[in-house]
């Protein structure tokens, strides 16, 4: 099997873009993304586009490769919600490893926050992963779902709002040292209890801003491009859409994709150096780390206080994750996996790790934690 | 408040299609709920998904573990604590309503 690296990345900022749409964020992304690898340019012969709530459109990945000049043999769009940048890349490498691609690039980006009429139209449109007949109408948001979550997961596990917030402070402390991140102010546990409720036990603080950015890598064949961290194992989980039919918490489909991707590879999470675990909500990150095994159930957040998630242990989002570098749909997660590459290379500034991690691990979660997609990289050859 | 059953596996299902989404026999029948069952979930939403729902605010959100088997989501009364038993009734706006159940 050819083995497949990420050999370009690529993005904006987060935050706020006025004057930008889709198309020309993603494409700010993608030539960065190509530049990087030191691909020509015609040497992309896949396109793998994420979803914008701003652009829906039926083609999203045909007109952003005639607007970018590509002309792939392999192109699609994909929408598996906060779980698409993953997903992307673990079919990009699918791709590659079977032949019929040499240098897939994928890409999510959309002015999310400046693009809509209202910030009110957006939280309609996201609220729509309810179930339509069976939970949509009870006027439930996507915070409303997640917090829904977090009542039964910090009953079991004896979680309080304060332990929720050290997930909160982390982030925010990473994304201090990011000078692209949207929210870089330092807060603490204190700000985090005071912010306004949106669904309780989730404060304004517990939640990922609304942003707008984008984000590109550039997936290609060992051999093609600069060489960057290989793609040594994949996985997914779908195992239910609506929250309703989540019945076992303990059991969300997060573990078992994280197993094939551990499987593949012939690791386990303790070999792990650095991580980039989505964190839509601070439960989002807490119930991750959590069921995938980097703390103990109802430990994550004594291990983020303790800095076994800081920069001198387990390196956790280091740009500052959803919750403070920003959330522009599938972009957000792809962040991640951006900032698990520049650790992986050596190159995040003050951010990085005192030692090079060797192996790095980037989930995302789409929905209510509905579908799952795990990503392990390892070290370039 | 109904939910389905299949007769041919015994499977329960809340949301209702026209065939068991576990063995995928044709024949389910629709069964009535007993309309009790015990609080999994709850939140206070503070901020609505709409225009519409913003003057309703704060209002409730259940998921409640019916007796029957299966979970639903439900509005609730305030103050729904976990493990708490409630009866869900259908009230005029359409929605399934909780109120607090004295223990069997």
């Amino acid at each position: 099997m050819t083995k497949a690296q990420i050999s370009g990345i690529g993005g904006t900022s987060f935050g706020r873009h006025e004057g930008e749409d889709t198309l020309s964020l993603m494409a700010t992304a993608a030539n960065a993304a190509i530049a990087d690898a030191g691909v020509a340019r015609t040497e992309v012969d896949g396109l793998l586009v994420g979803y914008s709530t701003a652009m829906p459109h039926l083609m999203l990945a045909s007109v952003l490769a005639e607007h970018l000049g590509l002309r792939p043999g392999y192109a699609h769009a994909v929408q598996m919600g906060g779980a698409t940048g993953c997903g992307m890349v673990m079919l990009a490498r699918l791709l590659v490893a079977s032949g019929q691609c040499n240098a897939v690039l994928v890409v999510g980006g959309e002015n999310r926050l400046t693009g809509q009429r209202s910030r009110d139209d957006v939280i309609q449109t996201l609220a729509q992963v309810g179930h339509p007949r069976y939970e949509v109408p009870y006027g439930t948001t996507i915070p409303g779902y997640y917090a829904l979550l977090a009542s039964q997961y910090m009953h079991r596990y004896g979680l309080s709002e304060e332990d929720m917030a050290e997930m909160a402070v982390l982030m925010r402390r990473h994304a201090a040292a990011h000078p692209e991140a949207q929210f870089r102010d330092p807060i603490t546990v204190d700000d985090v209890m005071a912010s306004r409720p949106i669904a309780e036990p989730l404060k304004l603080l517990d939640c990922c801003p609304i942003s707008d950015g984008s984000q590109a890598v550039l997936v290609t064949r060992a051999g093609l491009g600069r060489a960057g961290p290989v793609i040594a194992g994949c996985g997914q989980a779908h195992m239910a859409q609506h929250l309703s039919m989540m019945t076992d918490i303990d059991d969300m489909g997060a573990a078992r994709a994280a197993r094939q991707a551990f499987d593949q590879a012939g690791l386990s999470p303790q070999d792990v150096g650095v991580l980039g675990i989505y964190d839509s909500f601070t439960i989002t990150v807490t119930m991750l780390l959590e069921e995938i095994g980097f703390s103990e159930r109802g430990a994550a957040p004594s291990d983020a206080r303790e800095g076994r998630y800081g920069t001198g242990g387990r390196a956790l989002n280091t740009h500052g994750g959803l919750l403070s570098y920003g959330h522009p749909g599938v972009a957000g997660g792809m962040a991640h996996l951006a900032e698990v590459v520049l650790q992986m290379r050596g190159e995040a500034g003050t951010r990085q790790k005192a030692e090079r991690p060797e192996v790095g691990f980037v989930h995302g979660d789409g929905g209510v934690l509905s579908a799952h997609v795990s990503l392990l990289l390892t070290a370039e050859d | 408040m109904d939910y389905q059953h299949c007769t041919a596996c015994g499977h329960i299902q809340y949301f209702e299609r026209p065939f068991c989404a576990a063995c995928g026999s044709n024949s389910v029948d629709i069964r009535a709920a007993s309309g009790t069952g015990i609080v999994a979930a709850a939140t206070m939403l503070h901020r609505a998904p709409s225009r519409d729902l913003a003057g309703l605010v704060p209002y409730e959100i259940l998921l409640v573990d019916m007796e029957e088997g299966f979970r639903a989501m439900a509005r609730g009364p305030g103050g729904s604590v976990i493990g708490q038993r409630v009866r869900l009734d259908r009230a005029d706006d359409g929605l399934l309503h909780a109120r607090t159940e004295a223990p069997a």
